[in-house]
């Protein structure tokens, strides 16, 4: 090659080679269109030092020989070598596109940086030849032959994270555990975890398409919870992953009920909770105000699953539109959810709420507006827990974030002194607070009530007693121990002391396995042993099956589980065959568990509210597991508070305050615990007491007829308890307008008598 | 000592241009409002208070003297509010942007009155923030402490009856109930009493702790208000003619509304003699 081509091919090369990956950076365009060609810092180093290399060697190479330092020579044939690896192994790696771009030059005049690798490649090349033809050498150590080698093998160390990602996806499909299990660790030992989280999302690339990636993402998603204990979340606009130049695709669970994976611009603005306790009448009413605030650049769906304090629900639910509330309407679940369903497909402004599990509501709310706000209210009504404890409300799953050092506003009041315990407040009846979001959301922050529960008889306004659990547990069959084999659950249980016998067997689910203790050994140890190379999460369906078959109750320490991994087929055989399961849960490891928010497990499983004590809950547990039935209907009872004739004392009266809708509550919980079915005299008296139930949920719509077409009226049940708002603003402001005119008149009339002496 | 008296403001003739320059410098409050403005009586409130206020300030400059030296004080506050102001443009939400700005220019009224005249006219800082939608924040910052409030005292004068407050429901001793929610817990009366409360101390020239007397009242006849109408509510439930939604409720909003401005009218007159009874 003639210096001057030399010259041009050197100029292009090393402008396309600095510019390529520097415009790449700016637009994104090939992670878009076809591949991201620089996913990690390290290819981004590796990329730039191809033309920085070659750029140093320019002038390395065209220094005359004599009176080198001999380091020169050496300098120089490393950057050869590096060279020609480096631009063999991206050439490698652009190949499938280097035709697209030579097209595009062609029809457009456009593609020309997709063709840098290829002229770095034979720029080094050329360099190659003439360190030979300056050096004298013909055959240098490091010869062609090994720079291929070095260029493919880097061709696959460039794309190793998706050649791996690529082969562990078919391993994960196949049927075999083994596989499932070496795939496994492939992912969670050789892929970053940004790399395994982007390919459990959908792209439009068109490597994707071309090697088909995309199917495998629900695997792959699996895998991600299985070796990091969580979803991977997504922006509602990534580049590569649900959009491209010519496809956005936001948010593929929208309106599907489901919480889906977490939208990094969407996030929880602001949240104040003001709690009205009341230890005379044994409850306490909530309202949860949030605020969202979306920083994307589409609008987006809120969605969380909200966990209650023990035996709460949902009575009260509005939206602020305009600066306005609106409050919901209460209704059938499918009537509510069909017209939320409806509104969301015509971009206007719903909420809807739903309870699906024991003191699980799932909460929806579209559009957040783009870089707007959506503000919400939640009332809540509880009983005290355990008499004389306050729980709060917290977000168990979200697809929106609460960001580190986030403060809920907490206002507390009260008709006796409470005590925070988590912090060191003195008792007071009015508790103000500021938490931050770990504080808040803590299993064992709650509020005391000091010196002894009130005796549940002696009330004279009081409550029901809720009645659930409908088993027939026989206390002489020890329960199952099923525990999920977690990282962190498995960690917090090697510290506690166990006692073996009391339980028939043991069980530890993995990710697409069980293993059952054998007996021999202490139990902590087998925990210890189980816990050497477990992962983030685990599937804890098939353990639980097994324990079913053991005909005893089951006693469940778990973490969380995914939708995609629930099987309810096997229990609901149980259940229709009249063998009903008996399964206590205790979450060890705080998240979403798909197995507990489900309507349909109610009446079988029975989740042991978190207090922030592992040993005290898993001995809850166990009491609850092996517990006699209370009465002759085979009904275990809960205290709620009130007096035994309550009902009496409710029935025929217009219903007031919390303590009348607990007990319309527990009246219509009793139907769903006996027989997951609700009657229809129950399912109206939520609807006119307004209670979020298995079967009735609450939805704000936007304009009356959106209400009239769903069958639904928002002032229905808003009589249950007389509220009193107050006139229109017009109305008031012309009442004030009509005071001031009287005053106006009278004083002028006063003026004149001063003026004209007729004043007395 | 002889005091020196604080006279070292504008001639008055020059300082009338203070509030037009004051408003020119918070245009942002009209630019960032003005494109908010959902209905007419947002449209009323936002040009219409700012548009009275400077009617009035017409009105009354009338009579006085051109070359007269305006008060230092009331420069001051105007001048600190506007640094305030551009403070606030950085760290505080839209809406405390606003109010800061517009107190800014109601010190900036204050500012071009006539020295001895001036101090009376603070008023207009607590007046003019009332153009701006207060009351959705209000509503979210104080509507639940009102509420609490409304219902304790109604249930404290209730309570020969047996009536008790659980949380914001008033409950009878026959376990009828009334809620003071959302709706009802009297930010609009507040609102519209407060501003009520500002205009009359505008008008009657009241001093700063004048003012401060009248807003008090004015708040405790807002409260008024709402107790009076959760206990007469109440009531009718208690006495068995259980309200619907609608006339009963707006009937005795309205009353309610009227006679607690009556309760103000008076209120202020008593306390206004028993001021002018202990300076003489």
């Amino acid at each position: 090659m003639n210096k001057k081509a030399y010259n041009v091919l050197f100029l292009i090369a090393i402008a396309l080679g600095f510019a390529a990956p520097t415009f790449e950076l700016v637009t994104g365009l090939c992670t878009e269109l076809f591949f991201d060609p620089l996913p990690t810092v390290w290819h981004g180093i590796v990329y730039y030092l191809l033309p920085s290399m070659m750029l140093a060697n320019y002038f390395l190479l065209k220094r005359p020989q004599e009176g080198e330092a001999p380091f020169v020579r050496v300098l120089s044939r490393v950057f050869v070598v590096l060279s020609v690896t480096i631009g063999l192994g991206y050439s490698i790696w652009f190949l499938p596109i280097s035709w697209i771009s030579v097209l595009g030059i062609v029809i457009y005049g456009l593609g020309l940086f997709g063709l840098a690798p290829v002229f770095l490649f034979v720029l080094s090349l050329t360099q190659a030849k003439l360190w030979r033809v300056k050096y004298g050498m013909e055959k240098p150590k490091l010869g062609m032959g090994w720079n291929v080698l070095f260029g493919i093998v880097l061709a696959f160390a460039l794309v190793w994270s998706q050649l791996i990602i690529s082969v562990s996806g078919q391993m994960l499909k196949s049927p075999k555990t083994d596989s499932k299990n070496f795939a496994l660790f492939l992912l969670s030992r050789t892929v970053p975890e940004n790399e395994l989280r982007k390919s459990c999302f959908e792209s439009y690339t068109t490597y994707a398409n071309w090697f088909r990636m995309n199917d495998n993402r629900d695997v792959l998603k699996e895998a991600f919870f299985y070796i990091y204990g969580r979803k991977p979340g997504v922006p509602l606009v990534e580049r590569g992953i649900r959009r491209n130049r010519f496809v956005w695709n936001y948010d593929e669970h929208m309106g599907t009920g489901l919480v889906g994976e977490p939208v990094d611009d969407l996030l929880l603005k602001e949240s104040t909770v003001d709690v009205s306790s009341s230890f005379e009448g044994g409850n306490s009413y909530y309202e949860w105000t949030m605020v969202f605030e979306n920083k994307g650049d589409a609008e987006a769906e809120a969605r969380a699953v909200i966990e209650l304090p023990p035996y709460g629900f949902v009575s009260k639910l509005s939206l602020w539109r305009d600066g306005e509330e609106y409050p919901a309407a209460f209704g059938g679940r499918s009537d509510v959810t069909g017209a939320y369903r409806e509104v969301v497909r015509q971009y206007r402004d719903p909420v809807l709420v739903n309870q699906i599990g024991r003191d699980l509501v799932s909460v929806e709310c579209y559009p957040v507006p783009s870089h707007g706000t959506m503000q919400i209210r939640l009332g809540i009504t509880a009983p005290l827990w355990d008499r004389t404890r306050v729980a709060l409300p917290r977000i168990l799953e979200s697809d929106y974030r609460v960001e580190p050092g986030f403060t809920h506003w907490v206002w507390i009041e009260s008709d006796r002194p409470l005590t925070a315990v988590l912090t060191n407040l003195p008792a007071s009846t009015k508790i103000k607070l500021r938490e931050s979001d770990d504080l808040y959301s803590k299993p064992g922050n709650y509020f005391r009530f000091d010196g002894p529960a009130p005796d549940v008889y002696r009330f004279t306004a009081g409550l029901s007693a809720l009645k659930y659990e409908p088993v027939q547990a026989d206390p002489s069959v020890k329960p199952v121990l099923v525990v999920d084999g977690t990282r962190d659950v498995l960690s917090a249980l090697v510290k506690l002391d166990w006692d073996a016998s009391k339980y028939s067997s043991v069980i530890v689910a993995r990710p697409f396995e069980y293993k059952v203790w054998d007996g021999h050994g202490k139990l902590s140890r087998f925990f210890r042993a189980c816990s050497v190379g477990a992962y983030g999460g685990a599937n804890s369906m098939a353990a639980l099956s097994r324990a079913l078959d053991e005909n005893s109750t089951v006693l469940w320490l778990h973490g969380g589980l995914p939708y995609s991994l629930l099987q309810t087929i096997p229990f609901d055989q149980n259940y229709r065959r009249g063998e009903r399961p008996r399964i206590v849960g205790v979450a060890i490891e705080r998240g979403f568990n798909a197995f507990a928010a489900n309507t349909g497990m109610m009446p079988y499983l029975h989740e042991v509210y978190p207090s922030g004590d592992t040993a005290a809950d898993i001995d809850e547990g166990y009491r609850l597991a092996v517990e006699k039935p209370a009465d002759d209907t085979g009904l275990t009872q809960v205290w709620l508070g009130g007096t035994p004739d309550s009902g009496a004392y409710f029935e025929g009266l217009p219903p007031a305050g919390q303590a009348y809708r607990i007990w319309v509550y527990s009246k219509a919980m009793e139907d769903w615990y006996a027989d997951g079915k609700m009657a229809p005299v129950n399912v109206q008296a939520c609807i006119q007491s307004r209670i979020v139930s298995p079967a009735v949920g609450a939805v704000v719509l936007e304009k009356q007829s959106d209400y009239e077409a769903a069958n639904l009226d928002p002032t229905e049940g808003s009589d249950s308890i007389l509220s009193i708002p107050e006139p229109g603003e017009i109305l008031l402001a012309a009442v004030l307008a009509l005071g001031a005119a009287a005053w106006m008149t009278v004083t002028i009339v006063r003026r004149r008598e001063r003026k004209t002496g007729t004043v007395r | 000592m002889n005091k020196v008296p604080l006279r070292r403001g504008l001639p008055a003739g020059t300082a009338a241009w203070l509030p037009l320059v004051c408003a020119a410098a918070v245009f942002r409050v009209w630019v960032s409002y003005a494109g908010r403005i959902g209905g007419v009586l947002d449209a009323v409130r936002f040009f219409g208070i700012p548009a009275a206020a400077a009617g009035w300030f017409l009105f009354e400059r009338r009579g006085f003297d051109r070359e007269a030296e305006t008060g230092l004080p009331a420069f001051l506050a105007a001048v600190t509010a506007l640094a305030l102001y551009g403070v606030s443009l950085f760290t505080l939400p839209n809406l405390a942007q606003g109010m800061i700005g517009l107190a800014a220019l109601g010190f900036a009224f204050a500012a071009a009155y006539p020295a001895p005249e001036s101090p009376k006219r603070f008023a207009y800082a607590a007046v003019l923030p009332f153009a701006l939608p207060l009351e959705p924040t209000l509503r979210f910052v104080t509507g639940y402490p009102l509420r609490k409030l409304t219902g304790a005292v109604t249930a404290a004068l209730l309570s020969p009856l047996g009536v008790k407050l659980h949380g914001t429901v008033l409950t009878g001793p026959a376990g009828t109930g009334v809620c003071v929610d959302a709706p009802c817990s009297g930010v609009t009366g507040v609102t519209l009493f407060l501003f009520a409360g500002a205009v009359v101390s505008l008008v009657r020239r009241e001093t700063v702790p004048g003012t401060a007397l009248v807003l008090l009242e004015s708040f405790v006849c807002a409260l008024f208000y709402n107790v009076f109408r959760a206990s007469w509510l109440f009531m009718a439930d208690f006495m068995g003619n259980r309200p619907g939604f609608g006339n009963a409720e707006v009937t005795a909003g309205v009353v309610s509304f009227a006679l607690s401005l009556g309760l103000f009218a008076g209120l202020y007159l008593l306390t206004l003699r028993a001021r002018q009874r202990r300076r003489a």
